[in-house]
């Protein structure tokens, strides 16, 4: 009696088999087998960064542009000027940095610092990322290159301005590195407001770049 | 002054004695089970070992496959009862079963033959992962070779897949299939031979080129050993060494990331 209720019971569960191989249209193999290789295991680096810490980049190009003198190369010059100047008097700082050593970091905070020499307290400075590159001995008002991106600011002063390009830097650093432009947020005004900053070309206290990365 | 010569002698006799007779009491104290000299892949070779004699008897049974790896040991103390162990072979040709216990070593051989009369699909890996980066960076790369055998009376086809664990490196390791021949040992790929068809367009015997996310994780979606279009019967006796490279990407999103990844053949006929 029990051999025929569990011999009933398999028809049953075969044919069970059969109905969900046909609804799902799974065709049943005559021969199935697998053979596998367990256990392949990675993991990355918490992180990639060779050289991670802090390090202070001194710029290898800088130079500003003149509107007035839209043809004309300041790139000797030690000084940076940045200037709002009705009458097409506008002046702007264009600063290159080395990219930081080390491999596979990402720059977790960077900060710009210029030496104002002279200042015009209370100005709202604006540093965008370039769009394209630039040479320190030939760029003008004229061919240089587009401003990208959200600007980072600073209120004008003398000593030290600093602006947290963290995410120009992070942009930079991360494709062409084509350096940054300094300009005043509100340009054309008269009088005219003037800032002065050193330049690699003065000696002492020329542009800063200093990361942070990991 | 005779009663010490005699002694003498007689302990000189005595040591010499002993040290013929002791190796071979210490070899009978652990019996061996001769393996057989012929089983069909897919089958289990037997080894075994007895205590004869009282007394703790010690005993280390290697199993090598036939490029002398070594792929399966035991080491204990033999009891006196019988206790028996089961290996199966990966792969065709002859195995050797040594046994180490007091006194000299005993190998037996053991040839591993493709039969119709089981139908089986076995890699050579006996357990050990092919592939393993840890802590690694953009660029690290690792490589792993096995040799997958089909044996029986069917002449089914294979598909590669897998299945994948951890927090998403998958997506940053590239990973590079290759299918070919490899005469030696699959713990190494040194002597790995691709196939010369470049069956997806990526090289002589590529039979897969992404991102390990990329690779199938089920049998309907697998890759079609070795291409989709043409894919192989296997035959009895038939094997294939595959090698798999796989590398970190340039990709600074995968730091702090895992994965686990099995592979799996599946032959269906």
């Amino acid at each position: 009696m029990i051999l025929r209720r569990d011999a009933l019971m398999g028809i049953v569960a075969a044919l069970a088999v059969l109905t969900a191989s046909w609804a799902t249209g799974a065709t049943l193999a005559a021969f199935s087998d697998t053979t596998n290789n367990p256990g392949n295991s990675f993991s990355a680096a918490a992180s990639f960064c060779s050289n991670p810490g802090t390090q202070t980049l001194i710029a290898d190009a800088d130079a500003y542009v003149d509107e007035n003198a839209a043809l004309s190369n300041y790139g000797a010059s030690s000084s940076l000027h940045v200037q709002s100047r009705a009458g097409g008097r506008n002046r702007r700082t264009l600063v290159h940095f080395p990219a930081p050593a080390g491999l596979f970091c990402t720059v977790t905070s960077a900060t710009l610092r210029l030496w104002a020499t002279s200042a015009d307290g209370g100005r709202t400075l604006q540093v965008y990322e370039l769009a394209t590159v630039w040479t320190e001995g030939t760029v003008t008002w004229a061919t240089q290159p587009l401003a990208i991106g959200t600007p980072s600011t600073v209120i004008s002063a003398a000593g030290w301005v600093q602006f947290d390009v963290t995410a120009q830097a992070q942009s930079l650093f991360g494709s062409l590195n084509t350096g940054l432009l300094v300009k005043d947020s509100m340009e054309d005004q008269n009088p005219p407001r003037t800032q002065q900053f050193s330049s690699r070309e003065a000696g002492a206290y020329p542009p800063e770049l200093t990361i942070t990365q990991a | 002054m005779r009663r010490p010569r005699r002694l003498l002698i007689a302990t000189l006799v005595a040591i010499v004695a002993l040290g013929v007779l002791l190796p071979s009491i210490a070899e009978a104290a652990v019996a061996v089970a001769a393996p057989p000299k012929s089983i069909c892949l897919g089958k289990k070779i037997r080894v075994g070992v007895r205590r004869r004699l009282p007394g703790k008897r010690w005993f280390t049974i290697n199993i090598l496959d036939p490029s002398n790896r070594k792929v399966w040991s035991k080491t204990g103390t033999a009891t006196s009862r019988w206790r028996y162990w089961k290996f199966r072979p990966g792969r065709l040709g002859t195995f050797k079963t040594v046994y180490k216990r007091p006194g000299r070593d005993r190998t037996f051989r053991t040839k591993v033959v493709p039969c119709t009369t089981s139908s089986v699909l076995l890699d050579d890996d006996y357990g050990s992962a092919m592939l393993r980066l840890s802590n690694a960076s953009p660029g690290d790369t690792d490589e792993g070779c096995l040799r997958v055998t089909y044996g029986g009376s069917y002449a089914p086809t294979v598909r590669l897949y897998g299945s994948t664990s951890g927090t998403g490196l998958d997506e940053f390791l590239d990973l590079t299939v290759v299918r070919g021949t490899l005469p030696g040992s699959s713990a190494s790929c040194a002597a790995f031979s691709p196939d010369s068809t470049a069956y997806i367009g990526a090289g002589p015997g590529v039979i897969f080129q992404d991102s390990l996310e990329e690779f199938p994780d089920g049998y309907e979606e697998g890759l079609v050993d070795p291409v989709q279009g043409s894919e192989e019967t296997w035959t009895n006796g038939e094997s294939h060494a595959y090698r798999f490279v796989v590398t970190v990407a340039d990709e600074n999103e995968a730091q702090g990331l895992t994965a686990g990844q099995r592979f799996v053949w599946e032959a269906r006929a």
